[in-house]
């Protein structure tokens, strides 16, 4: 008897699937390990251009949450005891029915839908293309309005084009590394493993954070600037940059346009007058100009600390307006590069889950574009921009907004003022929540849909570098979970518009079609490496590194004036304590994968508020006691840390834990254009709680 | 009788699909990009003959990830009463039953054969026994260690990072291995030192035959070449002794420590350290 073929011997055995970290936007290659067809461990890839053997704790631990018992395994339907149990035929009809009905009556305006950076670029893509062309609507939008919409706006009115200019593995070869608002060892390890890599190889390190965070630690230059002061701290260093003479001008005559009226701005920010508005020295202003300036080779990275302010998008601007002025663009291992959160946040922002552009940033208000899409899909699309998550929470908590379409998102956690947040929800006639775990949103649901993990899935992720990965699955689905680029065309179908496709490869093909900058990503084409970086307009183009090489995307780079305009909420009388917000690197955002990972939720099972040893011991507050933080909007009870990483005035707390949630107390003030949230300030009191 | 044999490399794959038959065969695979996993082999021209020197650690197949140990069954009294369903275990199957005891005991059984391991990884699991196996006896880790067959194969072409001539851990061993397998070019070295593994050899010795002269001189040969090609040499002794003197500074272990990303991989990755 031959045995080959049948031999159960190798489905019991130890198989090894790469696939691509589910957890942050560094897009480490990983291998899930599969035993027994069940999911059992995680070991990284050793040759993978980022992470190079290396994983932090949360890919160590990625297999974990994929099979945690809590997974979603039915549709459920909210009857008036509570979710009841459904088939996927009873849950489909009923939204598609319901959905219909508000459409019908409300327009198609009322229903608004929220895609997620989590999920892959196929299905981000399906998303965008049930809302414009089965809904009708441009209310689509990702968390990506709450992380990096700054960027995306701030970059692309200066370069034409919103992300990293630069790869990873050019990181390690820099000689000067400007980190403005990132703790890049614990929110992006791996980039920080280079970055480190790149201090051993004696790389200069210049930190500018309020807090002295991990990677401060190791910078030759620490900025402790004030939270929400960034762009006047920027304009000083430019300042300097200008009079004494350090400018690129050769660069900034060839490649940019708007100079000289950025410069009669700039005269405004002396160094000592900065040093007023930042608490930064004058001097430090002037050293870190110069050393930026003078070397080339000087890469500037910036996240949260950066876009999550009301002046986000100026943000964005000063820091490009800085590589314009010296020249630091356009050749590897010099650039500005935004740090993107979510494994996928790139990818969802490419794929046009967007409330004003279709993929590949291809306006919404442009006739071209809508008429080739319009022709692709056989479907009128609608012509003005649609609302942005925030103003969907104010939509509907106002009742314009009746029904809305959350998938892999947690709003009730992830968006400021939770108190707001939920009167919106409450407000809402109608709301699928589409997830792989139950959360604090989906308690408010009337459908829930379970979707299948990163673990149990086809597709592609784009990494914060523009890497386009592919996944490879390794389990079944739990349950009758399904991949979530299936729910939606199962429910495309319902409504009377086909979405058939015969894998994740087919959408990517209908993408590629339709994107100009992932011409040429096919599947067959990411499967035999590490994936490929866009731009890649065509099948033969072998991507890009680094971006504006010769040209920025949009011809001249513009030099856009900025001014310094300080936080929404300071402090004062009432609240005197700045508060800043932001991630643990045993945890991640809301926490609905990491808290259910034993070993995360043992290094830091809780949530503690660090508070600096002086404002500590004037207020009678000893480590691990339990204090209250309030704001104008709510108040929490978290624990204190006292420690001298948080200056003195200002107090930190992560926002993962929904036990002392974060965001109930963050200030829902948004940057005008971009309209982020300024989760980074707003005012607080502490006081001792009552035991 | 010397525990020594050649083995011609066109009888490898014939040996290996042999091996096979007792147990899961796994050795140096190729996957994306130039990586090398260890993993199941399906198709046996496939293992990596030719690898660099270093890969990556075997220890997830002596002490995994993820492990479970029992499953209790519900019974009419509600006593056992596992709190959520579980899924199937990864080492046991369906078919497996409770019993009388309403335990089912998940320990893993399967017999393996870890193909192509390097000297190195020889003597950091030779590190785990002593810490498993001495005093306390770990159960779990006793009944895959003896299930598990280590065919090493020793490094002709060190990577620029190796660094076990220092410490004496490689890349050519004299004990403590399994079996030893050393590459001449059209023949393997191979040697024999634990009684599972004269067994495996002896059990199919038709395949093998006795060293010659010339094999014997091939081997030094290759040997020599081998030690001479490292570019590390660390002495652990004087670094033992400053540590013992007390002459390392307060801040070094801060210094080193900073470093550290709490990533937890070196308990997964490295045979020496145990403490999760
Ligand atoms: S650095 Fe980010 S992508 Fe890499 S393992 Fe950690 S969480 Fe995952
Ligand atoms: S040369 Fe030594 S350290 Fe390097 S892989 Fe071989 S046995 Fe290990």
């Amino acid at each position: 008897m031959y045995t080959d073929g049948t031999s159960s011997a190798i489905i019991t055995s130890m198989n090894k699937i790469m696939t691509v970290c589910p957890y942050c936007g560094c897009g480490c290659g990983l291998y899930l390990h599969v035993k027994n067809g069940q999911i059992t461990g995680t070991s990284p890839s050793r040759t993978h251009p980022v992470n190079r053997g290396s994983l932090c704790v949360k890919g160590w631990n990625a297999h974990e949450f994929a099979t945690h018992p809590d997974r979603l395994k039915y549709p459920l339907i909210r009857e008036r005891k509570g979710l009841r149990r459904a088939t996927w035929d009873e849950a489909l009809n009923l939204v598609a029915a319901r959905l219909g009905e508000i459409r019908t009556k409300h327009g198609p305006d009322s229903i608004g839908i929220l895609s997620s950076a989590k999920c892959t670029n196929e299905e981000n893509y399906l998303m965008m293309k049930f809302a414009r062309a089965v809904l009708g609507t441009n209310n689509i939008d990702h968390c990506a309005r709450l992380c990096h919409s700054s960027t995306v706006g701030g970059l692309a009115a200066a370069f034409g084009s919103g992300a990293m200019t630069n790869s990873i593995s050019e990181i390690a070869e820099a000689s000067v590394l400007f980190v403005i608002g990132s703790n890049t060892t614990e929110q992006h390890p791996m980039i920080g493993m280079h970055m480190l890599e790149a201090v051993d190889r004696g790389a200069t390190l210049i930190v500018a954070d309020p807090r002295r965070t991990q990677i401060a630690e190791f910078a030759h230059i620490h900025l402790r600037h004030r939270s929400g002061t960034d762009v006047a701290l920027l304009m000083g260093i430019m300042n300097v940059i200008v009079s004494e003479g350090l400018v690129d001008a050769d660069f900034v005559r060839r490649r940019t346009e708007n100079f000289d009226l950025f410069e009669e701005e700039l005269k405004r920010y002396p160094p000592a007058t900065v040093e007023g508005i930042t608490g930064v020295k004058a001097n430090d202003i002037r050293r870190v100009a110069r050393i930026y300036a003078m070397e080339k080779r000087s890469m500037i990275f910036y996240a949260m600390g950066i876009t999550q302010h009301i002046t986000g998008v100026d943000n964005v601007r000063a820091c490009a307006n800085l590589v314009m002025l010296s020249g630091h663009i356009g050749l590897p291992m010099s650039g500005i590069n935004p740090l993107r959160g979510q494994n996928n946040v790139q990818g969802a922002c490419d794929m046009g889950a967007l409330p004003n552009v279709y993929s590949g940033y291809q306006k919404v208000t442009n006739p071209g574009a809508r008429r080739k899409f319009e022709r692709a899909w056989r479907k009128k699309l609608p012509v003005s921009p649609g609302l942005t998550i925030m103003e969907m929470m104010e939509a509907a908590r106002v009742g314009n907004l009746k029904a809305m379409y959350v998938m892999g998102e947690n709003p009730l956690m992830s968006d400021p003022d939770l108190h707001h947040v939920r009167e919106s929800m409450e407000g809402l006639e109608f709301l699928i929540v589409q997830d792989i775990f139950p959360n604090e949103t989906s308690e408010f649901a009337d459908v829930v849909l379970p979707a299948a993990s990163f673990a149990e899935k086809d597709g592609t992720f784009t990494n914060t570098e523009r890497r386009i990965q592919l996944l490879g699955r390794a389990a079944g689905q739990i349950g009758e979970s399904m991949p979530d680029g299936e729910i939606i065309c199962a429910l495309a179908e319902k409504m009377g518009y086909g979405m058939s496709y015969r894998g994740a490869y087919e959408v990517m093909e209908e993408i590629a079609f339709l994107t100009p900058s992932y011409g040429g990503v096919l599947h067959h084409r990411l499967s035999d490496g590490f994936g490929l970086q866009w731009p890649c307009p065509d099948i033969n183009h072998p991507g890009t590194p680094y971006l504006h090489r010769k040209n920025f995307a949009k011809g001249l780079g513009t030099f856009i004036t900025v001014e310094f305009l300080p936080p929404d909420e300071l402090p004062d009388e009432a609240y005197p304590f700045l508060l800043t917000t932001g991630r643990l690197s045993f945890h991640y955002h809301t926490g609905t994968m990491c808290r259910r990972t034993a070993v995360l939720e043992r290094e830091e099972p809780e949530c503690l508020v660090e508070i600096n040893p002086a404002d500590a011991e004037r207020l009678g507050i000893r480590k691990r006691t339990r204090v209250r933080v309030s704001s104008r909007r709510g108040s929490i009870e978290p624990k204190a840390l006292v420690t001298g990483r948080t200056p003195e005035g200002t107090v930190f707390i992560p926002f993962h834990f929904m036990e002392a949630a974060a965001n109930i107390l963050t200030n829902p003030a948004t940057d005008p254009g971009a309209k982020i949230p300024e989760y980074k300030v707003c005012a607080v009191k502490i006081e001792k709680s009552e035991p | 009788m010397k525990n020594e044999w050649i083995l011609e490399k066109n009888h490898l794959s014939y040996w290996l699909r042999q091996l096979r038959k007792a147990g899961d065969l796994i050795g140096p695979l190729r996957d994306k990009g130039r990586d090398i996993v260890f993993r199941s082999v399906d198709q046996i021209h496939e293992v990596v003959l030719d690898s660099p020197a270093s890969l990556p650690s075997p220890k997830e197949f002596l002490l995994p990830q993820y492990d479970p140990m029992l499953r209790l069954k519900v019974t009419s009294d509600g006593v056992n009463l596992p709190s959520k369903p579980q899924p199937v275990s990864p080492n046991v199957h369906m078919k497996e039953s409770y019993g009388k005891t309403g335990v089912l005991d998940l320990m893993d059984k399967k017999k393996r054969v870890i193909f192509g391991v390097r000297s190195c990884d020889i003597s950091a699991i030779r590190l785990l026994d002593r810490f498993y196996l001495e005093g306390y006896r770990d159960p779990y880790y006793e009944q895959r260690r003896k299930n598990t067959l280590f065919i090493s194969i020793v490094c002709n072409n060190p990577d620029p990072t190796c660094f076990c001539i220092g410490l004496g851990t490689g890349p050519y061993l004299e004990k403590g291995f399994d079996i030893q397998l050393t590459d001449l070019g059209n023949r393997y070295f191979v040697q024999t030192a634990s009684a599972e593994g004269i067994k495996t050899v002896k059990g199919i010795s038709f395949l093998f035959s006795r060293p010659r002269k010339t094999d014997y001189d091939d081997q030094y040969e290759v040997f020599l070449s081998a030690t001479a090609r490292f570019q590390k040499r660390i002495s652990l002794e004087s670094p033992r002794r400053m540590i013992l003197a007390g002459r390392l500074k307060d801040d070094f272990w801060q210094k080193v420590a900073r470093r550290c990303f709490e990533c937890g991989g070196c308990v997964y990755d490295c045979h020496r350290q145990d403490i999760s």
